[in-house]
């Protein structure tokens, strides 16, 4: 069972963003209109960002901590990106435009240091075959995500972003680009994948309908707080 | 017809090529991507060259690395380097003035990356030398080349500066941009024009090489 714990405080031009929030599982969705704070939340939470102040706990370990009084002053902790071991996936899918889709699904596993010991990093390897077998991108490893449809390009950021076995999954708006009949075999897909990894997940939308089919909890956001 | 001056040209701006590919790109880094203090100025005094005429280049060269310069006294005493009248120093007069042109093209190849790629490389756990190698370089990679043909094109070419530090000494310090001048002075006609046209010739292949790779390579079409 993992918990997650946060409470973010940062000034944004015109409001303060002012979340506090925990679920325990499943996915919590986010919903508002857009500029309502919500990308900022999950770059806090991420460490792309750091808020004024806050506690951002994930699964029992705290990745950034900043008292109300030290605002300004060094956070108490602040845990770097790279260490907090999430996953992330982009509203553009950020896919490396440089490298090929499976150089993007193995990205995250060649920065863990497991990666060096062999017998590590044939099991990792495999699981990244396996994760591309049932995204059904295994077909596309070695082209370039300029050479990809929007449904691949997709399949293939979230297949980075969880093949690395992250604590948190945080999804911005990660339907938004894709054509009507697209998404509806996505969503259905993203149902399965659901069930099927367990991974909590911050999902964010602005799309009522996918509140519905995918939180397990849910808050809505306006001009920077939970309404 | 003597070929020195053409061996020189290409074996001093060659080398002042790899210093200000060096440089540019670690300048570019660093002011544009890290907050260093005083970047503005930094970024002033990397472009002066650019704009300051190339005599008044090569004067402050020459009293910087001059026998008695604060840099050429501490070179010759410590490395028994002595820069002007030599080719070192035409490598620097080139280096100097091709620097711009490097840190201009790397620098609009840093800024015009989408910055997401990065955040993307951070949230799958990379470290910042391997985000640098892996996708802030590569993505600049185009904009690299652009400045490495044209600062290569731009020390190739350098005359004001390297005949203050370097002078023309057939053999040991006359590019083709000196021997040209020179062989023009003396009515040494045929010589300048076959110069003339060497570097004619190679600065067209050059740009016009570069614009036709620059159109395929682009990853996001």
């Amino acid at each position: 069972m993992s918990k997650i714990d946060f409470h973010i405080i940062k000034k944004l031009d015109p409001f303060t963003l002012d979340v506090r929030c925990g679920f325990d599982n499943g996915v919590l969705v986010v919903r508002g209109e857009s500029g309502a704070g919500k990308t900022t939340l999950l770059h806090c939470i991420a460490g792309l960002r750091a808020p004024e102040s806050g506690v951002i706990e994930i699964d029992g370990d705290v990745v950034f901590k900043r008292d109300a009084e030290s605002a300004g002053k060094a956070a108490q902790i602040d845990k770097p990106a790279r260490a907090r071991g999430l996953g992330y996936l982009f509203q553009s899918y950020a896919l490396f435009p440089n490298m090929t889709v499976e150089q993007n699904v193995l990205y995250g596993i060649r920065n863990k240091p497991e990666y060096k010991n062999r017998a590590l990093r044939k099991e990792m390897l495999d699981y990244a075959d396996y994760i591309m077998e049932i995204f059904g991108i295994a077909g596309l490893r070695k082209k370039l995500p300029a050479t990809i449809s929007g449904g691949e390009k997709q399949r293939a950021a979230l297949s980075r972003a969880i093949v690395t076995k992250p604590k948190l999954l945080l999804l911005d708006e990660p339907f938004s680009a894709l054509d009507e009949e697209t998404k509806a075999i996505i969503y259905s897909e993203f149902g399965q994948f659901k069930e099927r990894f367990q991974i909590p997940t911050i999902l964010i939308t602005h799309n009522d309908a996918e509140g519905r089919m995918f939180g397990d909890h849910r808050i809505h956001m306006k001009a920077g707080v939970i309404v | 017809m003597n070929f020195s001056p053409i061996v020189l040209s290409l074996k001093i701006a060659s080398v002042a090529t790899i210093f200000s590919f060096l440089l540019g790109n670690f300048f570019a880094y660093i002011i544009n991507k890290k907050n260093i203090p005083g970047k503005n100025i930094w970024e002033t005094v990397l472009i002066m060259p650019m704009i300051l005429p190339p005599s008044v280049m090569g004067y402050l060269l020459l009293v910087a690395f001059g026998k008695r310069g604060p840099i050429g006294s501490f070179l010759l005493e410590h490395f028994g380097v002595q820069v002007v009248f030599t080719w070192v120093g035409a490598v620097i007069a080139a280096c100097v003035v091709s620097l711009p042109l490097m840190y201009q093209n790397v620098k609009a190849a840093f800024v015009s990356a989408d910055p997401i790629y990065e955040q993307a490389a951070r949230t799958l756990g990379s470290s910042e030398w391997r985000i640098f190698r892996t996708v802030t370089f590569p993505l600049a990679w185009p904009g690299v080349i652009s400045g490495v043909a044209l600062a290569f094109a731009r020390a190739l070419g350098e005359f004001g500066a390297t005949l203050m530090i370097a002078g023309n000494i057939p053999g040991k310090t006359q590019t083709i941009p000196t021997a040209i001048y020179f062989a023009v002075e003396a009515g040494r006609t045929e010589t300048a024009n076959t110069l003339v046209l060497i570097m004619t010739i190679f600065s067209f292949a050059l740009i016009f090489g570069l614009n036709a790779w620059l159109k395929k390579k682009n990853y996001y079409h």
